[in-house]
């Protein structure tokens, strides 16, 4: 039953505002916690129906952990729709969602069949009476008024009485839920109120029959509504409940008003299990769409309130229509489809990086100016005195290294046609070894044999940014034993002492840890980056700020740097194969935009139509 | 081209296209060779840390040198057997005495650093712009140096104004900043959405050279191959 | 107890740091002491991460559990990894080019399939519905940038346009400098909080 005035509040919430105010104070849309639990108890409730033996007709009592014995398919069952017979047909060939959700309609169907246990009736209450209180203690601590159950009361009837007077069912309504707690009142109801009461009706006999005092149902059920079982429903209803309609309606006033608040959460996810979603929860049965319902009452008062619905209705329509086809079906193709299209993309990518190198192109130069910050780490190279110690960093993982060997190679070679001492260190443990990977790239001329015999790799820093500072401080206790003593550094005691750092760094962590720890020590060194191009915008700061004295990022600056060495290493092809790729991403960006701003037209017209 | 070339080159190659068969989804060649850089990586990085520190810096000591140094390298190794103890589980809390000495440190140093090597300076330099010597002298119009010193100086504060403002407004949707702060959040985002996509561009700039990389290391792999 | 200890620890050591750092070099040999002290600290947490990783895989084999071939793989692995380092060394030359010849390609070609699914990314991101002034910055950017970063316009070598290219690469500055004083002010935050005690990253 609560299931039934909650939709049903929802649905008209929207309309019946305008006219009798809002039920829906604004305190009550801030439970999402109350709602995540039920959402949660309810996906294990889920689970735990998926894994009882409904098949076997009969269901776990939770509360008893006894399992209740359920007739194997209600009567109600041979009155179903072609296209539900269908669905239900399916459920033993393909056990997917679809079928699940069919399997459970059966189950309530089998549960409508118990008699009305007292015992879990109690537990029953005693859940609704949680449930309503931990609302209360959620609102409090929200900083809102808790929920007053009086004032919901009062606010149900209102709502209530507006019905039923464009209705014409109860011009005057009594004081107090109980009074209209009549036994005809569901005969006296509209139809679609008194099929969310018959609903409700089943869903309480579900409650009982299942045994869950702890909530785990509500969600469940609308879910199941959502599934399109009314039309299952309806018929029973029609036979056994419609004078029960009103039975637990005490409670459901005021519970109707905590339930609304889950109603947006809970299309949601009717939504998402794909059935009638809307059209439930303005208390339609699919059927009744099926059938024409609102063509045939487009005049009654009642629907002035609820053209919501109708659009609902609509939609849900076209979800009826679309039965057959199973939501996880749909989800695999659109998964599919997104599969395909990501692999095109990726290989037209790939054809258009390998081109390059299939065609045969002539070496030539880049064109264009250095940028300031690399033409002031030439020019910091240039001043250099042959011997003088200098200090290179290796600080990126090997995911890098191709990035950092075309780039940095090009340095490496400018230091030893300076014929400087390098000095290698790295705080990343795999810097060591690519370090020494670095020099054996770069320096394969023999002309460049001597300095590479002459560099000297220290090895590993260990501490992070503990270990740069400790470095700055004293550069040899920095070291195991005997490694600072091995690397004929006479004239470097402190990190002052070298000519010029450079720092190769893949990631602005890297980079800065040693601007801010090791930097202050400089005085009159020379800090110089090499940073990859995933972190470059982000060292333009301490560019700007002249912590750094020069910087070179990009494989187009270091090819514009190696035009200027007059170096000739980079190859053409690397280089076109890099245009490619980047032309290939800009297209897609252009592409990506154009169609954007056309969707985004789209829905801006749409939203001012709406409005 | 060596047998041991012969070697690492079709490992090499064998690996690239147990990654890259990622394109067509996650499978089992994918992660074997994932899971082989793990370990191979764990390895190293256990062993280098043996080598060069455990050994050199905790062990040597408490048998080298004076009495002195050798008492206080008892410190350190009392430090690390806690934090050695939290393997065990009914140690874990243990382990929490030197995993404070860590974070203590950290800490200390982050608030040095940050302090001296970015907050500071970055701020100068932003002011620094707007100095008469920074705007007279050198190359370039000094109105443009102007311009610039004022776009630089906006862009810093309305970027810092939406990192802090825009971001707490979204956690509080009820609390609406003022107007003004809100107008300038936006012209925060739009500097802060412009050095994004810049290192947007940067990291596809640089996963880019690493794909062609691998392309130029196969091409070059079989062209010694079949030139054998 | 432990607690406090604890506690205890990080405000004294953080403080006792904090005051080297901004005396410098007055207090430098007490710093080094204790700097000392954290790097063999970090070293050992770092090693005990790599035992927790490998009780972990060893546990998934044990219990059988999905998958644990791969986690006999990282096992295998490690094993031979570790011997090497420590018979050879970690910077033989040897033992660095086996090391190498894993590691590199599975490490770029990780790197290297980010391109591949970018390429998605970069596509789908203006498909999506709602553009805001970030959106819009930062899509306008990325695409800026990928076509400067071509070189064609530079190529042109026409001084009106090397100006305006001059100008929008040095357009990041602004807000990098905002990110950066931002998460340098929030690092500051935190390392106070520590020191203070506010903040217990050590498992209080």
């Amino acid at each position: 039953m609560q299931l039934g005035l909650a939709s049903a509040l929802n649905a008209l919430k929207a309309e019946d505002d305008k006219v009798s105010g809002s039920l829906f104070p604004e305190a009550e849309k801030d439970l999402p916690d109350l709602l995540r639990d039920l959402h949660e108890e309810n996906s294990s409730y889920v689970r735990a129906v998926e894994s009882s033996s409904v098949s076997q007709s009969s269901v776990v009592d939770e509360g008893s952990g006894q399992k209740v014995e359920q007739p194997a398919e209600s009567k109600a069952g041979e009155d179903i729709p072609e296209w539900l017979k269908k669905v239900r047909q399916r459920v033993g060939d393909e056990g997917d969602a679809y079928g699940d959700l069919v399997k459970k309609v059966s189950a309530r169907d089998s549960s409508l069949e118990e008699d009305v246990d007292k015992e879990l009736r109690g537990q029953f209450e005693d859940w609704i009476g949680r449930l309503r209180s931990d609302a209360q203690q959620e609102a409090a601590r929200d900083g809102f008024e808790p929920l007053d159950e009086e004032g919901l009361q009062g606010e149900i009837p209102a709502w209530l009485r507006h019905l039923r007077e464009s209705k014409g069912v109860l011009p005057n309504l009594p004081e107090g839920m109980d009074r209209w707690s009549t036994s005809d009142a569901g005969e006296k109801l509209p139809d679609w109120l008194g099929d969310t009461g018959e609903e409700s009706q089943a869903a309480t006999g579900k409650l009982k029959a299942e045994g869950m005092p702890n909530g785990t149902g509500i969600t469940q059920q609308i879910r199941l509504r959502g599934s399109g079982e009314l039309q299952e429903q309806q018929p029973l209803a029609e036979q056994e409940h419609k004078t029960n309609l009103v039975t637990e309606s005490e409670d459901l006033g005021a519970q109707a008003a905590d339930l609304s608040l889950e109603l947006d959460d809970i299309t949601r996810q009717m939504q998402v299990s794909h059935a009638s979603l809307g059209g439930a929860t303005g208390g339609l049965s699919s059927q009744a769409v099926e059938e024409g319902f609102w063509e045939e009452r487009t005049e009654h008062p009642m629907l002035r309130v609820a053209r919501s619905q109708r659009s609902r209705a609509e939609l849900l329509k076209a979800l009826v229509a679309a039965e057959g086809k199973p939501a996880e079906k749909q989800a695999a193709q659109r998964r599919r489809k997104t599969w395909l299209f990501r692999l095109l993309l990726a290989l037209l990518l790939l054809t258009a990086v390998i081109f390059p190198f299939l065609s045969i192109s002539s070496q030539t130069p880049q064109t264009g100016t250095l940028p300031l910050e690399a033409q002031a780490l030439m020019d910091s190279i240039n001043a250099l005195e042959s011997g003088s110690p200098v200090l290179i960093v290796t600080d990126y993982q090997a995911g890098f290294s191709a990035e950092m060997e075309q780039v940095a190679g090009l340095l490496i070679r400018h230091l030893a046609q300076k014929q400087v001492q390098m000095v290698l260190l790295s705080t990343y443990p795999e810097g060591v070894w690519l370090a020494e990977r670095l020099l054996d790239v770069s320096l394969t001329d023999d002309a460049f044999s001597q300095v590479r015999e002459q560099a000297v790799n220290l090895g590993f820093l260990p501490g992070g940014r503990i270990g740069l500072l400790s470095y700055a401080i004293n550069a040899q206790t920095s070291f195991a034993e005997g490694v600072w003593e091995s690397s004929n550094l006479e004239s470097v005691n402190h990190v002052n002492d070298f000519s010029m750092v450079l720092i190769l760094a893949d990631t602005l962590d890297s980079a800065r840890s040693w601007l801010e720890q090791t930097g202050p020590s400089l005085i009159d060194t020379p800090m110089l980056m090499v940073s990859s191009t995933q972190e470059a915008a982000m060292m333009m700061p301490y560019l700007d700020s002249g912590q750094l004295a020069g910087m070179l990022s990009g494989l187009r600056n270091a090819g514009l740097y190696e035009a200027a060495l007059g170096d000739t290493v980079m190859a053409s092809t690397i280089w076109s194969a890099y245009q490619a790729g980047l032309l290939v991403m800009a297209a897609l960006f252009l592409v990506g935009f154009v169609i954007g701003l056309e969707t985004n037209a789209r829905t801006n017209q749409e939203e001012e139509r709406k409005k | 081209m060596s047998m041991v070339d012969l070697i690492i080159g079709i490992i090499s190659f064998a690996l690239t296209v147990m990654v890259f068969s990622y394109i067509i989804g996650d499978n089992f060649f994918f992660r074997l060779a994932v899971y082989l850089l793990v370990g191979v990586s764990a390895g190293y990085v256990a062993a280098l840390l043996l080598t060069s520190v455990i050994i050199p810096k905790l062990i040597q000591p408490l048998f080298i040198g004076a009495m002195e140094t050798r008492l206080l390298a008892l410190i350190p190794l009392v430090l690390s057997a806690m934090l050695l103890a939290m393997l065990i589980p009914r140690f874990v809390r243990i382990g929490s005495i030197p995993m404070a000495y860590l974070v203590g440190v950290v800490a200390a140093l982050t608030i040095g650093g940050v302090t001296m090597g970015t907050i500071i300076p970055q701020m100068v330099a932003t002011v620094n712009r707007f100095a008469p010597a920074a705007l007279l002298d050198g190359e370039g119009q000094p109105w443009l140096k102007i311009v610039d010193a004022v776009l630089v100086l906006i862009g810093t504060i309305t970027s810092l104004l939406y990192f802090y403002f825009g971001t707490r407004k979204k956690s509080k949707g009820e609390n609406k900043q003022p107007q003004l702060i809100e107008g300038l959040g936006k012209i925060g985002q739009v500097f802060i959405g412009i050095t994004l996509g810049a290192l947007f561009a940067g990291i596809y700039s640089a996963a880019l050279v690493a794909l062609i990389s691998r392309i130029a290391e196969i091409w070059v792999f079989f062209g010694n191959f079949f030139r054998l | 107890m432990k607690k406090v200890l604890a506690i205890i620890t990080a405000i004294g050591v953080g403080l006792a740091v904090v005051i080297a750092y901004f005396l410098r070099p007055l207090l430098d040999p007490m710093l080094e002491l204790l700097l000392q002290w954290g790097i063999i600290l970090g070293s050992v947490a770092a090693l005990v991460g790599i035992i927790n990783l490998l009780i972990t895989h060893w546990h998934k084999i044990r219990q059988k559990k999905e998958h644990f071939v791969f986690s006999f793989v990282v096992l295998l692995s490690f094993a031979l990894s570790f011997m090497g380092g420590i018979v050879l060394g970690p910077q033989d030359e040897t033992y660095i080019r086996w090391l190498a010849a894993l590691q590199v390609p599975i490490e770029v070609s990780l790197m290297a399939l980010l391109a591949l699914t970018l390429t998605y990314a970069g596509f789908q991101f203006f498909r999506m519905r709602g553009w805001t002034p970030l959106s819009l910055a930062f899509g306008i950017s990325a695409l800026l940038f990928l076509i400067l970063d071509i070189g064609f316009f530079q190529a042109l070598e026409l001084p009106f346009v090397n100006q305006i290219i001059e100008f929008l690469e040095h357009l990041p500055l602004a807000g990098g400098r905002g990110i950066l004083i931002g998460i340098s002010l929030g690092a500051l935050l935190t390392g106070l909080r520590v020191l203070f005690g506010v903040e217990r990253h050590y498992g209080e």
